[in-house]
């Protein structure tokens, strides 16, 4: 009986999304734990109410589309942050670049061949091509290369909360010590969440973090299409 | 003003989407449309206080716009259960290589550029 009030109810999705993700805040507040990504905790308590509540993944959809419009204006609006750290960007700006740009070919070629030796589905590893870049730009090129948008999105929050909690430990164990080189690697690779996670570590890896994200993105946006001929 | 904000914005956006579509660019639009804005602050078309408040917010709750793709994992569960291995191993494996290339390189290149600058005799960089 409440799985049809559910459906009619022209709120109850949206609902759900911001109640969901309010408690999931707050839970993340309390612990600090990075695992904890509030996307991560209110997405799998959706998906476990939908299946146990027999509601259609597609009528949730529909019931959060105002949420779906503001997306796109997520990625313009990084050229603040990016702007703000312009100073540091000039200071290093050769070792940025080369930082940036080789880590994000490493990461792609990796994907191609560890993807085609293991014969991983040509569907998801080019959903997983754009897996590093931040999820607005990620969810717009998985669209645009013919991947599967929902995957991409899923696998970014992965790469992010894996950079974002053992990031820093695997720089360690790569004996990496310099603070900017820190922070590109964990921008590069793990977004949003590495840049949270960055900050953490310090100011200098902070901000070469969040810079990192945008220059990681946008270069990704760049280069998917071309790897993606090599699937 | 939150409007002015919101215009500026969206007129970033509005040239992302004219100029992806009219050129048949193979890159997102709102990808053009942050290259657009970044460039307007650079150059001193728009100012900072003129986008920094609505950016703000937008980027504090971005994950929330991110819920309702992420759910959409559900319709693809048999999928993944298929395949598990197949993309965790190459999914793992490709962070680690671009984290540990990403940050050699760049610790190289600020070695480099630091040599320079000891030669040219203007002494070591404030890095570390």
């Amino acid at each position: 009986m409440w799985n049809e009030l559910f459906q009619a109810n022209p709120i109850s999705g949206m609902l759900m999304t911001i109640g969901f993700y309010w408690a999931g805040q707050v839970l993340y507040d309390r612990t600090k734990w990075t695992v904890l990504q509030p996307v991560l905790t209110s997405s799998a308590v959706i998906i476990l109410i939908l299946i146990y509540g027999k509601i259609p993944y597609e009528v949730y959809y529909e019931q959060n589309v105002v949420l779906n419009y503001v997306l796109p204006l997520s990625a313009v609006v990084l050229a603040v942050p990016l702007y703000r750290n312009l100073h540091v960007l000039k200071r290093h700006a050769l070792p940025i670049f080369a930082g940036i740009i080789s880590g994000t070919v490493a990461t792609m070629t990796a994907i191609v061949v560890i993807g085609k030796l293991m014969g991983t589905d040509r569907n998801i590893l080019i959903s997983m091509l754009p897996k590093s870049a931040t999820n607005p730009i990620a969810i717009e090129i998985s669209g645009i290369i013919g991947g599967i948008p929902s995957l991409t999105v899923s696998l970014v929050v992965i790469a992010g909360v894996f950079g974002g909690v053992f990031g820093p430990e695997i720089l360690k164990l790569m004996r990496v010590k310099n603070d900017v080189a820190r922070g590109i690697a964990l921008g590069s690779m793990s977004h949003a969440v590495g840049t949270a996670r960055a900050f953490k570590e310090g100011e200098v890896e902070g901000s070469m973090s969040s810079l990192a994200m945008a220059i990681a993105g946008t270069l990704t946006a760049i280069l998917s299409p071309i790897f993606t001929l090599f699937l | 003003m939150v409007l002015k904000q919101l215009f500026i914005i969206l007129s970033a956006l509005f040239l992302g989407y004219a100029l992806t579509g009219a050129f048949h660019l193979p890159i997102p639009a709102n990808v053009l449309g942050f290259v657009i804005l970044f460039a307007a602050l650079c150059f001193g078309a728009v100012k900072l206080h003129h986008v920094d408040r609505v950016s703000d917010f937008i980027i504090r709750y971005l994950a929330v716009f991110f819920i309702t793709p992420t759910v959409g994992i559900m319709q693809y569960f048999d999928l993944i259960g298929e395949q598990f291995l197949r993309i965790v191993v190459p999914l793992l494996l490709s962070i680690l290589i671009g984290f540990f290339v990403a940050a050699k390189v760049t610790e190289l290149f600020i070695g480099v550029s630091e040599r320079r600058r000891i030669r040219k005799g203007l002494g070591g960089s404030d890095v570390e």
